[in-house]
């Protein structure tokens, strides 16, 4: 059992990196102020003393052009990381995201394959509003050939970066904004991750909530107030949106029955439209004791004003009186 | 001089058919790389063709409205220009060891229609330890109070559909035509149940057929009475006793004249009944089998006969609005309900049920308990009484005789009792009935 | 740059874009095609300035490109023609064939889809320490997308051994560069970016290598990437669908007087360094090439579903352990 210590996310994203790029000299991190700056955010912070300013890569502000240099280092024996200060202006890199990284293995039949790893932080609740605020994994998990992981907690932050650049294929780290100065609890040594395992973050009885990134926390302390007025939730965190964990969500529903899915995300063609479907169209559907339920995002870019910005995606209370209602109905 | 073909080029991704239009150069007349020599319609739109070397229009084999498949030739060039491949795909070839043709003799064709095959599931077990069923069969068996345990599953994954709990019924019932699923069958002459017999003599001799024994009532009431049918063989299985207490009602009744004028007894004897569960929570609860699960709202069902039968919608919390707003909101409760406008979310989730038979003049009844609420109140007439007091005088009282009917695996007989004094505190002290 | 081997290059260019367009227009190819044919003088002058190890990324009009680079034709042929013997075993194309070992990154159906990934392949070489050069062939077209700006600011702004080679032929699809660019030459736009800019004739195959092998050089030598415009044109449309509405006769006549082949047969013949009979030998040989070339494509194989499924992703580290602990 490893020691436990306090880092934050950031600071885990950060050590995670330092860890690849010490053991890996094909390993760098390109970005926009990633290095004398220390990132946007915080995360890179004194890499590039540690590293040096080869490795560690401050650009012009070129997402499109960033991105398809990652794409070309990675197609000639790197393995790029590429940081995007926000995951909204990945808007500005599609072309080399979707058209090429996804899809390059695929058109050269094989001949080679596209070991790139992109980060961006998304998600709401600074205040930063509809530019810098949103959820797009949906968008990515959609385009065959790119892997998708959302991070809820430093452990996973550090332990799925390093699994992503363990991965031959593109894959996109779509971090939270709000938990990068969040502090966890994290082993000594980043555990050994697999892109596609999910977690039983607690178990329950009555009902499951899968839920992504920083509607994981909520969702757990939804389930102790739960849990306090009588309602046993199960709260699953799939850590990779594709490949998603099909088998761990589909055996905690065959045993509660009922499902509630949580994302931030806006609802309309969301993430967790796939999972309600899958969980549908499984032998598990006779199992279902409810309709399978989502609360998501509502439908709106992110507003500016604190109560409307918060009102938009799902909080904790949202989630106890959801998970409440789907257990009292059915 | 050798000839060349000038063959209908395929311009288009889609283009499977070209039309000549116009050709622009004259039978016998010279051409050079790059003119265009026809001009040719596809998909409504015009393109030239243009010559792919130098040479001399030699044959026309297409002339102006006739329609070539792509890769058809439609005139011969003379020309010193090699051709490069036309041997190589020359017509009927296909012995030649070339095997330049389509993709056939040399060429092993894989059959490719949409997904693979999904690898076969092994059939996976319900590992609830709860029976798998499709929506429809969970709502036929509640329905008709079939225990799903009970039914084979036909369906993938062992999962019982529809058809399965319909044959369980079909060979459980001794009354055909027993439909449960609200669909109009009046007789059992179409399903050929069990008993249903067409063979005359065998049934005639003194036995009614059963075509003449017809089920009472509309589908929806119907309905609805098996459903209250299912709960109830449900409470029949739950140790259940009645406490009865005739609640002194005199204060209030002078009240009601006053500044409660106009709200039903109904009403205020409903929050009497939910400040009272508040005070005991295990009799808000219900039982989980290893204990008393609490619940963290009061939910009060309200009895209600409707045109159709009994429904019983559920006021959340009610203890928390003021006993007018209380009132009227059972009013708009019981006329939406009766009206069949019942919002579906005020079905379900209740604690406790109040069943009131009093504007029938009924005086006491016993109300059973509707599954998983631990208690329900019964409510007779409001009436005035003469009671002897202890001087032994008499005096009138208002009085209502009630009856807490209450599981007894949640909570005993002294239990029972003391909410019941409870109640009749509440009732007594406006200030605590009023809140 | 050997004067035979460029003029087999050119010549295997032609035969092979003709033979496309022969099995297009029998419809036994599927799709669109976009032809180099008069554009054969610019790869193969520039990549006759390249050495092993050296990379090249194209366009959406790459044969030319990958034929000079050095690409198989049967395998290329096989390729257009859908088979499981293509480079990309059916699944790319005419527009993404590739030959990632030998340095071919692969034609790109996107304009300026290229320009980053040369970049980004020129900031690799320089990371390991190599002394590999990456040559970005793009069009006149590319200039104006956003992703040829950022590649030349950022390749300009590391010093990248990476050498950008327009190849000017008047036209994108349809809009021509002389109307849509507001500068004299195309080349004046390198000054934007800090580094040389030249304006060759692409239709001189030793114009061409003379100022693409200079470029690479200093590449090479650490000095940073060029700005190279080939001033060529195109004797078909755009692609099987261009009417030529937004072009003369007139200027496709007058360019294919300018034929990169016969003029550099020509200009062999008048220096004596090559015979007609020896030409001719070439000619005949790259003929039976070609011809080679369509029939190892004709019989290829249907590539499969099942196959294609499998190609989606790489397998990882973790499923390769795992897949060799079930065998």
């Amino acid at each position: 059992m490893s020691d436990l210590r306090t880092m934050t996310y950031a600071e885990a994203v950060r050590e995670a990196m330092a860890t690849a790029m010490t053991n890996d000299e094909r390993v760098f991190l390109m970005g926009e102020d990633v290095g004398v700056y220390g990132g946007a955010f915080g995360v890179s912070n004194d890499l590039y003393q540690r590293f040096g300013t080869d490795r560690v890569r401050d650009t012009t502000i070129s997402e499109l052009g960033i991105v398809g240099m990652g794409v070309g280092a990675a197609l000639t024996g790197m393995k790029p990381i590429i940081e995007i200060q926000f995951s909204d202006f990945l808007c500005q890199a599609m072309d080399q995201v979707v058209n090429q990284a996804a899809k390059l293995h695929f058109m050269v039949g094989g001949q080679a394959n596209v070991p790139l790893v992109i980060r961006a932080p998304g998600g709401s609740g600074t205040g930063a509003a509809a530019q810098h605020s949103q959820s797009l994994e949906a968008w990515f998990a959609h385009v065959p050939g790119l892997k998708v992981v959302m991070p809820s907690n430093a452990t996973d932050a550090g332990a799925l970066l390093l699994a992503a650049l363990e991965d031959p294929n593109p894959v996109l780290v779509l971090e939270h904004k709000l938990l990068y100065k969040q502090s966890f609890q994290v082993p000594s040594v980043f555990p050994a991750a697999r892109l596609g395992e999910g977690r039983v973050e607690r178990k329950g009885t009555d009902l499951t909530i899968v839920a992504t990134s920083v509607e994981v926390q909520r969702s757990i302390e939804a389930a102790e107030q739960l849990a306090a007025a009588g309602i046993s939730a199960e709260v699953i965190d799939p850590r990779t949106i594709k490949p998603l964990d099909v088998p761990l969500i589909l055996d905690s529903v065959s045993r509660t029955g009922r499902v509630l899915l949580v994302q931030e995300a806006p609802k309309f063609a969301g993430f967790m439209a796939e999972v309600s479907s899958t969980i549908a169209e499984s032998e598990v559907f006779g199992d279902l004791l409810a309709p399978i339920r989502r609360l998501c995002g509502l439908d709106t870019p992110i507003p500016y004003s604190p109560t409307l910005e918060r009102a938009s995606v799902p909080q904790v209370d949202d989630i106890v009186r959801e998970a409440t209602a789907l257990v009292r109905e059915w | 001089m050798p000839r060349l073909p000038l063959l209908m080029p395929k311009m288009s991704m889609t283009m499977e058919f070209g039309t000549v239009e116009e050709w622009l150069v004259e039978l016998g007349g010279p051409v050079s790389d790059g003119d265009a020599i026809v001009v040719v319609t596809t998909d409504k739109v015009d393109m030239d063709v243009e010559s792919t070397c130098d040479g001399t229009l030699v044959e026309i084999l297409a002339r102006s409205g006739d329609q070539v498949p792509v890769g058809e030739p439609i005139a011969w060039i003379e020309t010193e220009k090699d051709d490069l491949l036309g041997d190589l795909f020359a017509a009927p070839s296909s012995t030649e060891s070339d095997g330049a043709g389509e993709a056939d003799s040399a060429v092993p064709v894989n059959a490719v229609a949409g997904e693979p095959p999904a690898a076969p599931t092994e059939a996976a077990e319900p590992t609830a330890g709860r029976p798998r069923a499709v929506p429809l069969a969970r709502k036929l068996a509640a329905d008709a109070g079939l225990d799903l345990a009970t039914v084979t599953p036909s369906g993938p994954h062992h999962t019982i559909r529809a058809r399965d709990v319909r044959a369980a019924l079909a060979t459980a019932s001794t009354s055909p035509g027993s439909s449960t699923d609200g669909v109009e069958v009046s007789t059992s002459s179409t399903d050929g149940g069990a008993g249903v017999s067409t063979d005359r003599e065998s049934s005639a001799v003194g036995t009614k057929s059963s075509a003449d024994r017809e089920l009472l009532g509309d589908a929806r009431s119907r309905r609805l009475r098996v459903a209250t049918a299912r709960v109830l063989e449900a409470t029949a299985a739950i140790p259940q006793f009645t406490v009865w207490r005739a609640f002194d009602l005199t204060r209030l009744a002078s009240a009601r004249k006053a500044s409660l004028k106009g709200v039903s007894w109904n009403t205020i004897l409903l929050r009497a009944y939910a400040l009272t569960l508040r005070e005991y929570p295990s009799l808000n609860g219900s039982w989980a089998g290893d204990g008393v699960r609490s619940n963290p709202q009061i939910g009060v069902a309200l009895a209600i006969d409707t045109p159709v039968g009994l429904m019983a919608p559920v006021l959340r919390d009610p203890q928390n609005l003021g006993i007018k707003a209380l009132d009227a909101e059972i009013k708009n409760l019981a006329a939406a309900v009766k009206a069949g406008k019942a919002d579906p979310s005020s079905m379900g989730g209740g604690t406790g049920t109040v069943s009131n038979l009093g504007s029938f003049g009924v005086q006491r009844f016993n109300a059973l308990l509707t599954p998983p609420q631990a208690t329900a109140l019964s409510l007779g007439t409001v009436e005035v009484q003469p009671v002897f007091d202890t001087d032994g005088a008499i005096r009138a009282r208002t009085v209502c005789e009630a009856g807490l009917t209450v599981d007894h695996r949640v909570a005993d007989g002294a239990d029972a009792a003391r909410a019941f004094a409870t109640m009749q505190e509440i009732l007594d002290d406006p200030f605590l009935l009023l809140g | 740059m050997d004067a035979m081997d460029a003029y087999r290059t050119m010549l295997r260019i032609r035969l092979f874009e003709e033979a496309v367009e022969d099995l297009y227009g029998r419809g036994m190819m599927h799709g669109t095609m976009h032809l180099s044919i008069g554009q054969e003088a610019v790869p193969t002058g520039a990549c006759a300035a390249l050495k092993e190890g050296d990379q090249i990324t194209s366009t959406h009009r790459g044969h030319g490109h990958c034929i000079a680079k050095g690409a198989d034709l049967g395998r290329s042929m096989a390729e257009l023609l859908a088979r499981d013997n293509g480079y990309c075993r059916g699944r790319g194309g005419s527009m993404h064939i590739a030959d990632v070992a030998t340095g071919n990154l692969g034609a790109n159906g996107i304009v300026a889809g290229g320009p980053p990934i040369a970049a980004g392949a020129a900031l690799s070489n320089q990371l390991r320490g190599t002394d590999q050069v990456c040559l970005c062939f793009h069009g006149d077209g590319a200039v104006g997308e956003g992703a040829w700006h950022e590649a030349l600011t950022l390749a300009s702004m590391w010093n990248l051994p990476v050498v950008f080679i327009c190849e000017n032929n008047k036209y994108g699809m349809s809009m021509s560069s002389e109307k849509a660019f507001k500068v004299d030459r195309m080349s004046d736009k390198a000054a934007a970016y800090g580094i040389p800019g030249e304006t060759v004739d692409g239709n001189d195959v030793e114009a061409v290598h003379e100022v693409v092998a200079r470029a690479v050089t200093r590449a090479r030598a650490g000095e940073g990437p060029t700005f190279i415009e080939a001033l060529t044109y195109r004797w078909r449309g755009h692609s099987k669908s261009d009417k030529n509405l937004y072009r003369t006769r007139e200027e496709i006549a007058q360019w294919r007087a300018d034929d990169p082949i016969a003029g550099y047969a020509a200009v062999l013949l008048e220096r004596s360094s090559a015979t007609q009979s020896e030409l001719n030998a070439v000619q005949d040989g790259v003929r039976n090439e070609i011809r080679d070339a369509v029939r190892f494509g004709t019989q290829g194989a249907e590539p499969t579903v099942e196959a294609m499924m499998q190609g989606i992703y790489a397998p990882s580290p973790v499923d390769a352990r795992e897949l060799a602990a079930r065998a």
